[in-house]
């Protein structure tokens, strides 16, 4: 076994990936708890749909128009990403009593784009698979460069604005009310959350990127008290989820998203069935005293 | 002579084409203890929303603390709970301490982090409301009247002059909402705050509070608490029907 993780570590591509695996595993957890208390949790999802759609203009445009411009996907999934998320915002005020509606109907454009274009461009291969699914072999140099520098800037514009963030977050009216600039934290928010979407698409895919975000939260409420252990407990989850995913998917050959997705899955099952003994074994202690 | 803490002049506010508040004239002194009730749709809470300026009425005006509130700053003496307080999500991973410190965030402004100083304020609050030992619980864990214990700590943390409580104990059973009233006694007892409850438990009012004021689109009634049900009743039947009564008396029948 320490055999194949050092061979593993030789390569460069998998040192790559591995590195931008890491910094994904903590920046999707991070935005993803604020994402799930506000019950946003379909924004990821939704989101990664319009990621998905950048990705498929890239490619049919390369194919149809090549000589004229080169984006490559993961950059063109990234403005997309973003754009759709200020529509989202936009689109909040517009049904302000059905805020949700905006993520179904975002949902469906992103997909509905992203399926013509990918067939137009010239239908499923490796390369689309890779958006999909997640690739190790895909992420390049440049790539990880980015994901570094939005990792970084994630990290620095929630450690200025958690109290912020935590303040609409549990009660926005209240914090509205206590001159919490909303509008503009909200704003800012939601481009972070578009940012580390078509980050971590790379490792997980556009179709499993949702279950980065929310499955290590969910595992996290189970047994955190405060806000901040949920955010710490979600982190870590995460990071197990994806360096477990990884050897998994290099030893084992398999596809690395589904591998982390799966890991994640095994971990939040763990700490559900561990929550219940816990309160099976503190009830019985109880009883018999 | 000392100045107002809120001052209502011809106040009247409609929601497009339906009048919610006609013409009120309203004033609370400094150190006061006010109920406002009314029946539902009386326009309780459209009243508490003017004061607090989210919105603004079609004529007249409001002033707190002797100025109309403009901006943040002017908000920044008025603490304020709300009746949907109770029903926050439950289940929301915060403890009472994480909840009270969000009621400085909005005083701390962008960039600045909480100080040893503002821990301490926290701490303070939290010993006050009486729930120093749940602290570091969960906050879903505490009791209907507990939570809302913790809403007043959050909300007099930032060392508020006026405090404004909406509905306060909708969703509280009766036992928790008796001490909860017992508390805000206590608190304006000790403390130099202007108290604003609004409420439709009528009974709870009169006991505790000095002055009441009975509204109904209208300001029907302004004044002491013992003038009203002595001199003023057919008011309160007006408020609230014939029923009112009826109960009250029936509650010293034998069974």
């Amino acid at each position: 076994m320490f055999e194949s993780l050092t061979e593993m570590f030789q390569y460069e591509f998998m040192q790559r990936a591995l590195l931008a695996g890491v910094i994904v595993g903590g920046i999707c957890p991070l935005i993803g708890v604020f994402l799930v208390v506000r019950r946003l949790s379909l924004l990821a999802e939704s989101l990664a749909h319009v990621s998905l759609a950048g990705v498929a203009t890239s490619l049919f445009v390369q194919k149809e128009w090549g000589w004229l411009m080169q984006v490559h996907p993961f950059y063109m999934g990234m403005a997309f990403s973003v754009f759709g998320s200020v529509f989202v915002e936009k689109m909040r005020k517009m049904y302000a009593s059905f805020q949700e509606l905006s993520l179904p109907i975002l949902l469906s454009i992103g997909m509905g784009v992203s399926v013509v274009l990918i067939s137009a461009a010239g239908g499923f291969n490796a390369d689309v698979a890779g958006y999909l699914f997640g690739s190790l072999i895909a992420v390049k140099e440049e790539h990880v460069k980015t994901i570094a520098m939005v990792g970084v800037l994630v990290l620095l514009l929630v450690a200025l604005f958690y109290k912020q963030l935590f303040a609409l977050s549990f009660d926005e009216e209240h914090a509205i009310l206590t001159g919490i600039p909303y509008r503009f934290i909200n704003l800012l928010f939601i481009i972070l959350v578009a940012l580390v979407i078509s980050s971590a698409i790379q490792i997980v895919g556009s179709l499993l990127v949702s279950s980065l975000i929310t499955l290590p939260v969910a595992a996290s409420l189970q047994i955190a008290n405060s806000f901040r252990q949920t955010v710490i407990y979600a982190i870590i989850f995460a990071e197990l989820a994806v360096l477990i995913g990884f050897f998994a998917a290099y030893s084992l050959n398999l596809a690395s998203g589904g591998a982390i997705v799966l890991v994640s899955v095994a971990i939040w099952l763990l700490v559900v069935i561990w929550k219940k003994i816990g309160l099976q074994w503190t009830g019985k202690v109880a009883r018999s005293e | 002579m000392s100045t107002h803490v809120i001052k209502c002049e011809g106040v009247s506010f409609a929601y497009e084409k339906e009048r919610v508040l006609e013409d009120i004239h309203l004033t609370v002194e400094e150190g006061e203890f006010l109920g406002i009730i009314g029946p539902n749709g009386s326009g309780k809470s459209t009243l508490i929303k003017l004061i607090l300026h989210l919105i603004k009425p079609q004529t007249g005006k409001i002033e707190v603390f002797g100025k109309r509130i403009q901006n943040q700053k002017d908000r920044s003496l008025i603490g304020y709970v709300s009746q949907k307080a109770n029903s926050f999500q439950r289940g929301f991973p915060a403890t009472v301490k994480e909840v009270v410190a969000s009621g400085l965030y909005g005083k701390l402004g962008l960039m600045r982090w909480m100080k040893k100083e503002d821990w301490k304020k926290v701490e303070e609050a939290i010993e006050w409301v009486g729930l120093s030992a749940f602290a570091d619980r969960n906050i879903g864990n505490l009791s209907g009247g507990q939570q809302q214990r913790a809403f007043i700590a959050r909300a007099l943390v930032s060392e508020p002059k006026l405090l404004i409580l909406d509905e306060p104990t909708v969703g509280i059973d009766v036992k928790s909402s008796k001490q909860f009233y017992d508390f805000l006694v206590e608190l304006h007892q000790q403390t130099e705050l202007t108290l604003v409850l609004v409420t439709h438990d009528m009974h709870a009012a009169m006991t505790i509070v000095d002055r009441i004021a009975c509204l109904n689109k209208r300001l029907l009634y302004h004044g002491p608490t013992d003038h009203l049900m002595m001199k003023e009743k057919d008011i309160l039947t007006q408020l609230f029907g014939n029923s009112l009564f009826s109960i009250q008396e029936n509650q010293f029948c034998p069974s």
